[in-house]
């Protein structure tokens, strides 16, 4: 499925931002940056803010046994 | 048969984003399932990830996995009811192709905390799950499923486990995820042929498949045994491969087939490439048989329009067993004195039938509760 590539940069952005923090390694870092349009955007980008991925994670989905 | 879509269990995590990029990049990535309550605590989603979400459910190629609701809690409570609030507004927002949960109750003593362990299989267990099951499908109004157990204390669970997931789902028309790597625990620790086991379940109500690495663990009760456990922390083990394989055409209900694996077993640019390995395994064995279903699937598994439901069923007795058993595998020192605690509580002589108890599935019980309890206090 297709992906835009705007938003793919904003992925990588906001995970490579929380590399410190795991699944299990429960940071909260809700920093906020703002997204700068490039040529990459296209037009319809409604990315507004890239946000780090180091949130607190309830660890959920850990392997339950 | 509808269309196979291989697809990976996405959370906001670091390292699974960043091991799945490559996969999003290229658009191998057919579908993603989320754990929507894993975030409750969090006050905003970060946009990108929200517009992640937004992109598959706009496709209708977003499905729900509850991880906290507990369905077999004996008691209702407020948290369930706050689950259910929060799964609301999440559909409201997201458009899920289908939600599910995992079977069992929570050990640990508040709501967020805990293994889902298993419960007797009685009438009273049957009319409770029914109970969940349909606020559930209410809620979402969408297909419900359930997800098959990983862990069990006796073979005899492990058989009836499969029948009793469908008694269960029957009043929601829902659907059970088969977890390949929870089987593949089944088959490695009871002992079991894989023709055996898959003859216990219907596989006609089979519309997602996990498949998951995990890890062994070695006995002290009986140094000969080691345990499989589903821990999600490594790769896809070539035996899990070998069982998809024997078990896709035999579901024609199938659609998801989920990759799973803890961004903890994705530290490493090495694991990294090895998650995105498992997933092109996966998309080349599902192309193949993609070939071969042309038909749509024969159920949709829509919950009925009307399902009848009153006060939420509650079995007190039920829940002092759950809290007494909790305290127990969490606290006990060893296997022995598990036993010893256990034989002196009320689930003696009960349905939960603690005499006829495998004792490494007690011991291993006791290290999945001690686990959580650890986390929880970290």
């Amino acid at each position: 499925m297709k992906i835009s590539k705007n938003l793919l940069q904003a992925i990588l952005i906001g995970a490579t931002l929380g590399t410190a923090a795991s699944s299990c390694e429960m940071v909260r870092d809700n920093s906020e940056l703002v997204h700068e349009h490039t040529e990459e955007c296209d037009e319809k980008c409604t990315i507004t803010s890239t946000v780090s991925a180091r949130v607190e994670y309830d660890c959920g989905p850990c392997g339950m046994g | 048969m509808s269309q196979l879509l291989p697809s990976i269990a996405c959370n906001l995590d670091s390292n699974i984003l960043l091991a799945a990029l490559p996969l999003f990049s290229s658009e191998k990535v057919q579908g993603i399932e989320w754990s929507f309550d894993t975030l409750f605590h969090l006050a905003e989603i970060p946009g990108w990830f929200e517009e992640l979400l937004q992109t598959y459910s706009r496709a209708n190629r977003l499905v729900g996995h509850g991880v906290f609701f507990s369905l077999f809690s004996g008691c209702w409570s407020e948290d369930q009811q706050n689950w259910l609030k929060h799964l609301k507004e999440t559909s409201q927002k997201y458009t899920f192709d289908h939600v599910t949960e995992h079977f069992g109750f929570m050990t640990g003593a508040n709501f967020h905390d805990g293994a889902p362990v298993p419960i007797p299989y009685t009438p009273r267990t049957l009319e409770l799950g029914q109970d969940r099951l349909k606020r559930i499908a209410q809620t979402v109004e969408c297909p419900v499923g359930l997800e098959n157990l990983a862990f069990a204390y006796t073979l005899d669970e492990v058989k009836r486990h499969g029948d009793f997931l469908a008694e269960l789902l029957a009043p929601v028309n829902g659907f059970i995820i088969l977890d390949l790597h929870n089987f593949y625990c089944h088959l490695h620790n009871f002992n079991l042929e894989f023709e055996t086991l898959i003859a216990a379940y219907d596989l006609s109500l089979v519309r997602e498949i996990h498949i998951s690495g995990g890890s062994w663990e070695d006995s002290n009760v009986d140094a000969d045994r080691k345990v499989r456990r589903d821990t999600h922390d490594d790769a896809v083990p070539a035996e899990v491969f070998d069982l998809l394989e024997k078990t896709i055409p035999r579901c024609p209900n199938l659609k998801y087939i989920v990759l799973e694996q803890l961004g903890v077993g994705l530290k490493t640019e090495a694991e990294k490439r090895s998650f995105q390995n498992d997933f092109y395994t996966l998309e080349k064995m599902i192309e193949k048989f993609n070939h071969k279903r042309e038909t749509e699937s024969l159920n949709n598994f829509l919950p009925p329009n009307f399902l009848k439901l009153s006060e939420p069923f509650e079995d007190l007795n039920l829940h002092q067993q759950q809290l007494a058993l909790s305290k127990i595998i969490e606290t006990a020192t060893d296997t022995n004195h598990a036993q010893k605690l256990l034989s002196d509580s009320t689930l003696a002589n009960s349905s939960w039938q603690i005499e006829k108890w495998d004792p490494v599935m007690l011991e291993t019980v006791i290290q999945i509760a001690k686990k959580w309890a650890k986390s929880r206090f970290e």
